[in-house]
């Protein structure tokens, strides 16, 4: 037993040498990570894996900026592509960089003039939900597993203040002077229509005393 | 569930990161689209900055708690049902748990805390018996739009204690000597309860109804003499089960240096020697025989032979609770047994101590039962040094094994049929001269 690397359980398993060390990393190493054991289930409602969550984010970001570079068709879209391509892979790794491409679309947006209605109230609704899905992607890890209830919980929060956000685009929109179509306010009516039927629709948190 | 600061009082939680980045990076949006005149890029950063400034507003204060449950009901090998419990402060909403199990990481997840508390159902599946922990739970809450968090929780762990279930035998072997004038086995001394012994002349003290009067018709028909009819006396076997708890070694050679943990779902040797002497010491004590047990490993007063249903208890919980403790004890001498007892020993006999004790009892005239608790041992993804050790210690084991043979004490490998095998022995024993006796 002793030539297996060290002693037996209960004989004491404090003499392992440097070479019986080296092994056991060595045949660690073999196996893989060995972190997880699937013997415990933990029984909880509908969930999504961290792995997905953290995916939406860095999609949600690409399309903030994609949205955003395209919107305007100024730039070249190999640039475009190229760019999008750099924030997905930023925030898949970075979450919280989230918040960085929506710094980027607000200087890029500075930079190049007023939007057009749709573009703007699409870019609010991207920049919003590309931060807060990455405040939920910072929380878990690749395997954590998301209840899809927590999710509820988020977008109800995100659905009351997305649609004060949008009525203030379209507030800012008439302020700014900026050109306004039939069917842009209509598009803008029915954004504002579709987040305050959600905000009904989706749970509230509940207000059970804990026991 | 672990202690801590109730919730609502103490200082609010932390600030989230990336709500404090958000909240940043919509002032300087607000910030910019005001110097510069421009309301579509101070729009952009309103509602970052209104959902951090709303997520902060509703910071909870206070700790977070989690516990491990009790199990619902007896521990049983297999699964083992309990319960995972966190509870924060009301205005919490969700919670980031983590649970382990030995050095293992078992699950991680992210749960909806409505009112502040959840309880969560947890299923662990394992076959190995004894002490054995539930999980190891901690935790971190959230606050409302994951705008805040607690301090991590301090870890809660529970343990439980499973009791090795029994499995079914048949015919068991007897020690040489039986006791006592009660049982469930026929002894060679006349009394009553067993079978014809013989026909004997009535003496003073024996009883009339034994009297067999179709005899003494055949045979004195005057009546000048009476013949009764004597029978054997019933008796008792005692049975000492003597478990090696010095090793717990599982079927991957790789985890015996206790670097790594056995799996699961791979019963180990102490598993198997509990099942073992369980099984054996249920079959006896059906029958009414007396069993007692000792543990090799520790120098603790051993459990007597007694006999009914709550010495099976007994020995259940002392099994349960053996376990390796410490440094391996060196024993000048065997310990000492009831004369005449049936001695079985429970090991891997991967040492030479449990054989050379097992081969002094059968020295000193006990019929001794070896029943060899190794695991089947999975020696593929060894590299070669190591099978070539494990070579060598399997040859060491096999010519132990032989010896103990040698000495006329019964092996029985527990992993292949353990009832077949001991059936064999006994049926070996009713040949023996003075078998049964």
């Amino acid at each position: 037993v002793r030539g297996l690397g060290g002693a037996r359980l209960g004989r004491g398993g404090g003499d392992a040498s440097g070479a019986a060390r080296w092994t056991a990393l060595l045949s660690r190493a073999r196996r893989g990570p060995v972190s997880r054991v699937s013997d415990t289930v933990v029984q909880v409602g509908p969930c999504v894996v961290g792995w997905a969550v953290r995916l939406g984010a860095a999609v949600l970001a690409a399309a903030l900026i994609a949205t955003a570079w395209f919107g305007y068709g100024r730039w070249p879209a190999a640039t475009g592509a190229l760019v999008t391509a750099a924030a997905f892979v930023l925030v898949a790794v970075w979450p919280s960089l989230a918040v960085g491409a929506l710094l980027l679309v607000g200087t890029g947006v500075f930079g190049a003039g007023v939007p057009p209605l749709w573009l703007l109230l699409t870019l609010v609704l991207l920049g919003h939900l590309a931060v807060a899905v990455a405040g939920l992607a910072v929380r878990v890890r690749l395997l954590t597993r998301v209840e899809w209830a927590v999710v509820g919980l988020l977008a109800r929060d995100f659905v009351v203040v997305q649609a004060g956000a949008q009525l203030l685009a379209l507030v800012a929109a008439l302020i700014g002077g900026m050109h306004v179509a039939a069917g842009d306010a209509v598009r803008a009516a029915a954004v504002v229509l579709v987040v305050v039927a959600l905000a009904v629709v989706l749970p509230w948190a509940p207000t059970r005393k804990p026991r | 569930m672990t202690a801590g600061q109730p919730p609502g009082t103490g200082a609010p939680w932390a600030r989230a990161r990336v709500s404090v980045a958000g909240a940043i990076v919509g002032v300087v949006l607000l910030a910019g689209g005001a110097v510069g005149g421009r309301a579509d890029v101070a729009v952009l950063g309103a509602a970052p900055l209104v959902a951090a400034v709303w997520g902060f507003a509703r910071r909870p204060s206070g700790d977070a708690l989690v516990g491990a449950g009790a199990p619902s009901a007896e521990p049983r090998p297999g699964a083992l049902d309990a319960s995972l419990l966190v509870a924060g402060p009301h205005d919490a909403v969700a919670a980031v748990v983590g649970v382990r199990r030995g050095r293992r990481e078992a699950a991680e997840l992210l749960v909806a805390t409505p009112g502040g508390w959840r309880e969560l159902p947890v299923v662990v599946t394992t076959v190995r018996t004894g002490p054995q922990d539930i999980a190891t739970v901690d935790a971190i809450a959230l606050g409302p739009g994951l705008a805040s968090a607690s301090e991590p929780s301090a870890a809660d762990t529970r343990q439980t204690v499973v009791l090795p279930s029994p499995r079914p035998l048949d015919e068991l072997p007897l020690p040489p000597v039986l006791r006592g004038l009660t049982g469930g086995h026929e002894s060679r001394r006349p009394g009553e309860g067993g079978g014809l012994r013989d026909v004997h002349p009535f003496a003073p003290g024996d009883r009339l109804r034994r009297i067999d009067w179709r005899v003494t018709a055949r045979r004195a028909p005057d009546l000048h003499e009476l013949y009764v009819r004597r029978e054997h006396a019933l008796a008792e076997a005692v049975v000492l089960l003597v478990v090696d708890s010095r090793d717990d070694v599982g079927p991957d050679p790789q985890t015996w240096r206790g670097s790594l943990l056995p799996r699961s779902q791979d019963p180990t040797s102490l598993d198997l020697a509990r099942q073992a002497a369980t099984s054996v010491a249920q079959r006896y004590l059906a029958l009414g025989d007396r069993v007692g047990l000792d543990d090799l490993g520790v120098k603790r007063r051993p459990l007597p032979p007694g006999g009914g249903r709550r010495q099976l208890d007994r020995i259940r919980h002392a099994l349960a609770v053996t376990r390796p403790e410490g440094d391996p004890l060196v024993r000048l001498r065997p310990p000492q047994l009831p004369s005449g007892a049936l001695v079985y020993v429970f090991s891997t006999f991967l040492d030479d101590e449990s054989a050379q004790v097992a081969s002094q009892w059968r020295r000193s005239g006990h019929r001794v039962v070896a029943v060899d608790v190794l695991p089947t041992l999975r020696d593929r993804h060894l590299d070669d040094r190591e099978r070539l050790a494990l070579r060598l210690l399997v040859m060491a084991r096999v010519d132990r094994l032989a010896s103990l043979r040698d000495v006329d004490v019964e092996i029985v490998t527990w992993r292949d049929a353990p009832a077949v095998s001991l059936a064999g022995a006994a049926r070996r024993g009713q040949r023996r001269p003075g078998a049964a006796s």
